[in-house]
């Protein structure tokens, strides 16, 4: 069963088998995305519980339109993360209250899948300059602001927003958005 | 009237991480919820994140899956009428009528967003008569100002409602508010204003518009 078919099971029938599978899937990887934020084992633990429960209880909100369910766990994962570890003002609460449009729409050639754009992504990562890689994990993945960055790797500011946006635009590239 | 100044794709960036400082988070995701484009771009950038926490490698849980509460329905951001942006009503309520300004000098009203403790820069709306000039100035961090109401020009150009003026550390204006309506802006600054003229810093320091 596929992701967003698991999803599809929960919202329709409250399925717990598709919700574990879900479980086992992220909740590890979440857990660690926690720890990564400097949470102690069981903040992190229990952050990636409600992470997963947050699906459970929202699975009727998801829409594969809006992109593949990684990215909306993803999302839902870094509200929680912003919320909980940062202990700052929610601002960006996007998942839920953002209407449909939002999603890549006119995108007439929809052939290529979750899959293969999943694929693509992660070849283009993989493909960028080191150094444009390193300040997009720490962004991602370390949640750092672009000062943090910059006094972390002992580079100006503007070094590390110039390196931010040539990968950004690269990664872009990959997914077949064009500027407009 | 459609939006024609954005935010840097940088800045988009760090807002979809969710790395961005708290007051510029705010200025960003207003701007968000009026901005098409924007919504669009933030949707790719959820799928970097999301690639990077596929690489991540997995932690083992200590515990299976929690209690499956069926409880309530998620809330829906804030909606209905009004002119203030949904990210921003639970501070300031829907209207920009009904926000209680304070006199800042310079001919500008404000009202200051309290943030979380650790914030360490401004939020604050700000309302300019119409054709007033503010005093030129530079700035020591990151500046990031939403226009709600009206509109400002600068050396960099003109900017309406939905647009935002994205400055960094150094760079120098000297906004005036365009004739019409009197121009409402959502500010956030990272430091404080500085004033070019001695007298503006005066001015500055006894009126403490910072």
């Amino acid at each position: 069963m596929s992701d967003s078919d698991s999803l599809l099971q929960i919202a329709n029938q409250k399925d717990r088998l598709a919700f574990q599978q879900l479980f086992q899937k992220y909740a590890p990887r979440v857990k660690s995305f926690m720890m990564r934020h400097g949470a102690d084992a069981n903040t992190a633990e229990e952050l990636a519980q409600e992470t997963l429960l947050a699906v459970w209880r929202k699975a009727s909100l998801y829409s594969s339109e809006r992109g593949s369910v990684t990215t909306w766990i993803f999302t839902i994962a870094r509200n929680l993360r912003i919320d909980r570890l940062r202990k700052e003002e929610m601002w960006v609460e996007l998942p839920d209250g953002y209407d449909q449009e939002a999603s890549m729409d006119a995108q007439p050639d929809e052939v290529v899948s979750d899959e293969e754009r999943r694929l693509n992504m992660h070849r283009a990562l993989n493909a960028l300059p080191r150094d444009q890689y390193q300040v997009v994990v720490l962004s991602f993945i370390d949640g750092l602001s672009h000062r943090e960055i910059a006094e972390r790797l002992g580079l100006p500011v503007g070094t590390v927003k110039s390196r931010i946006r040539l990968a950004y635009l690269k990664l872009r590239a990959t997914v077949g958005a064009q500027d407009e | 009237m459609s939006i024609e100044r954005h935010p840097a794709l940088e800045n988009l960036v760090s807002c979809s991480a969710g790395s961005m400082p708290e007051a510029l988070a705010a200025v960003m995701a207003s701007h968000i919820s009026l901005c098409k484009r924007c919504r669009r771009e933030l949707a790719i950038m959820e799928t970097i994140g999301a690639s990077l926490i596929d690489e991540v490698p997995s932690a083992s849980l200590t515990s299976g899956i929690g209690i499956l509460k069926d409880s309530k329905e998620p809330k829906a951001l804030a909606s209905g009428e009004g002119d203030v942006p949904a990210a921003l009503r639970k501070h300031v309520g829907p209207w920009l009528k009904d926000v209680p300004w304070k006199w800042a000098g310079f001919g500008v009203w404000q009202h200051r967003i309290p943030l979380s403790g650790r914030a360490k820069a401004s939020l604050r709306l700000i309302r300019v008569s119409p054709g007033l000039k503010l005093p030129d100035h530079g700035h020591s961090g990151s500046e990031m100002t939403l226009v709600l109401r009206g509109f400002f020009t600068d050396n960099t150009g003109s900017y309406g409602v939905g647009d935002v003026a994205d400055m960094n550390e150094g760079d120098e204006h000297a906004p005036i508010a365009g004739l019409g309506d009197d121009c409402i802006c959502l500010v956030a600054s990272e430091g404080p204003m500085r004033f070019n003229s001695i007298l503006d810093r005066v001015l500055q320091k006894l009126t403490g518009f910072d």
